[in-house]
């Protein structure tokens, strides 16, 4: 059955990727071409530009989420009066539907917008979002605003898991709070760690909607992400066969990427952990 | 982390720093959603006057011109809690009786089908948006919501049965057997015995996925046009080449984030345990 659903696209589109196919010249048919379309696409700038694209947006978002998550998990965790508040407040951008968040920050990314605006009282200067760096940068932005209540809530539960008593003995034995969190917190959170680079890894990798709204791929194709280049491939030039080998290369990449992060970070001793 | 409590100067001074960087946070978070509420109650031409206006006199027409500039805006409405509802029907009723095969007759194991869900979702939802436009336009489906619920039940399939799986494994075998002795068939079994035991699990994993299918914009933007688009997709109304109209997409966003804020009210702890469940146990 899941092969139905799942398997049939997935096959049908490694089938397309390895044929010339174009909805704008239907005339022409579809040949078998090999890897004819991989190929092509090794050796097409956009591809490489769309790859670094994904990989700059990946990096960073990464960067930001997991300590800005982490952190705030840390400071919720010791259950100050009114936390539950400020939980609520911090959830918020999840809840949001993404392509809605993204235009929302368009509106405030406008060059007489309200952001460019308090830039200027900070004495930083307007700038002008629709250059190729400040238009990843505005994508990094929304992403991670969107996303850090993800690790928030999965580094919450983590912090829930840990016995307190291991906490109070290091205390007890003279640990300070950043030796307690380096080599207490910090080994027994592995597994959560895990989890969140692991899905936001693949989230990250494919992003599509932020880049799409926010800067629509511009100026030119320079802020394309691999999603959005799969995108303009198929739907705007409706060459197909070149656009499922993309799609199929993106998957390849991400497959590899989360393979990755498992066998980094997983658990010394190997194995999960549930909480 | 746990301290023991102290009535030091020094504690004291940590929790106002812990306080003024929790409301640092809040800010952070909350001004772009308070900025978009306040404008849209703005003109156009109030909405990106420099300096920003705080005091301005407030206007409604945004509201009702959300209704002009989104053509049939209450089927665009139907389209997204129809094609949210259906789908996620349609992936509980197909994860049940699969997360209990799986688990009942092919034991092998939340990590392997852990594994073998997690590389379904390595797949870029684009990669599945392809020959599923193709598929769809051969089987004239385009702009029709059984496209994009098609689209959603084939991306969100996996990870229901996965969650679903989890919740399988908890009912003890031992109920089963029991009821087995007293007769009862095995879809006896599995409708009388098994599912009331699954009913808070199931809503968990319904919860998640109608939340999928509702935050969805690739599927729809690839696969509608005018009869099936959701409410996702037709944000980009309010960008023309004439312009764009400011104050009708915030009135619009915030037609949307209300819903989302008073469900989420209801479910909320179901959220965060379903979140938990699917993501973390691994």
């Amino acid at each position: 059955m899941l092969g139905g659903v799942l398997l049939y696209p997935i096959g049908y589109n490694i089938w397309l990727s390895l044929h010339s196919y174009n909805l704008s010249e239907l005339y022409l048919g579809e040949h078998f071409v090999w890897l004819h379309n991989y190929l092509d696409e090794l050796r097409d700038p956009y591809f490489w530009s769309a790859l670094r694209n994904s990989a700059i947006i990946t990096g960073s978002c990464l960067a930001l989420e997991l300590p800005i998550g982490m952190g705030l998990a840390l400071l919720l965790h010791r259950r100050l009066r009114g936390h539950s508040v400020f939980r609520f407040l911090f959830f918020l951008p999840l809840l949001l539907v993404p392509a809605v968040t993204a235009y929302m920050w368009r509106f405030l990314f406008q060059y007489t917008g309200v952001f460019n605006y308090l830039l200027q009282q900070l004495h930083l200067g307007r700038v002008n979002w629709s250059t190729t760096q400040a238009g990843i940068i505005s994508v990094i932005i929304v992403t991670v605003w969107e996303n850090v209540p993800f690790a928030l809530i999965v580094f919450l539960a983590g912090l829930q898991s840990i016995d307190p008593e291991l906490e109070a003995a290091a205390h007890v034995d003279g640990a300070d709070g950043l030796q307690r969190f380096r080599h207490i917190v910090l080994p027994l959170m592995r597994p959560f760690v895990l989890i969140v680079v692991a899905i936001r890894t693949m989230d990250l990798l494919r992003l599509f909607d932020e880049g799409y709204i926010l800067t629509g791929g511009g100026p030119g194709r320079t802020t394309e992400t691999l999603s959005q280049l799969v995108y303009t491939e198929t739907f705007t030039f409706f060459d197909v066969g070149h656009g499922a080998a993309i799609s199929i290369l993106e998957a390849l990449i991400v497959v590899l990427a989360t393979a990755f992060v498992f066998v980094t970070l997983r658990t010394r001793r190997g194995g999960w952990r549930s909480p | 982390m746990a301290e023991p409590v102290s009535r030091s100067a020094g504690a004291t001074w940590a929790k106002a720093g812990i306080y003024a960087l929790l409301v640092i946070y809040a800010l952070w978070t909350l001004f772009p959603i308070l900025w978009v509420i306040v404008t849209s109650f703005k003109t156009n031409v109030q909405a990106l006057s420099v300096p920003p206006k705080i005091l301005f006199t407030p206007t409604l027409s945004n509201y009702p011109d959300v209704f002009h500039t989104v053509s049939q805006f209450p089927d665009v409405i139907a389209n997204s809690v129809v094609i949210a509802a259906l789908g996620t029907a349609v992936i509980i009723l197909l994860a049940v009786p699969a997360a209990y095969g799986l688990s009942r007759f092919m034991p092998i194991g939340r990590h392997a089908l852990g594994f073998g869900i997690m590389s379904a979702r390595t797949f870029p939802t684009i990669a599945l948006g392809i020959p599923l436009f193709l598929l769809m336009q051969s089987a004239h489906l385009l702009d029709t919501r059984m496209s994009v619920i098609a689209a959603n039940v084939a991306f969100s399939l996996p990870f229901g049965i996965w969650m679903v799986y989890g919740f399988v494994e908890t009912v003890p075998i031992e109920l089963e057997e029991a009821a087995a002795l007293d007769g009862c068939s095995r879809m006896g079994t599995l409708l009388r015995v098994t599912l009331p035991q699954l009913l808070p699990g199931l809503g968990a994993t319904a919860i998640l996925t109608a939340i999928v299918a509702w935050r969805e914009y690739l599927f729809p933007l690839i696969l509608t046009t005018q009869n099936a688009r959701t409410l996702p997709v037709v944000a980009g109304n309010f960008i023309t080449d004439f312009g764009t109209d400011w104050g009708g997409l915030c009135a619009y966003a915030v037609m949307t984030i209300i819903p989302v804020a008073i469900f989420s009210g209801f479910v909320g702890k179901y959220l965060a345990r379903g979140f938990l469940s699917g993501a973390v146990k691994g």
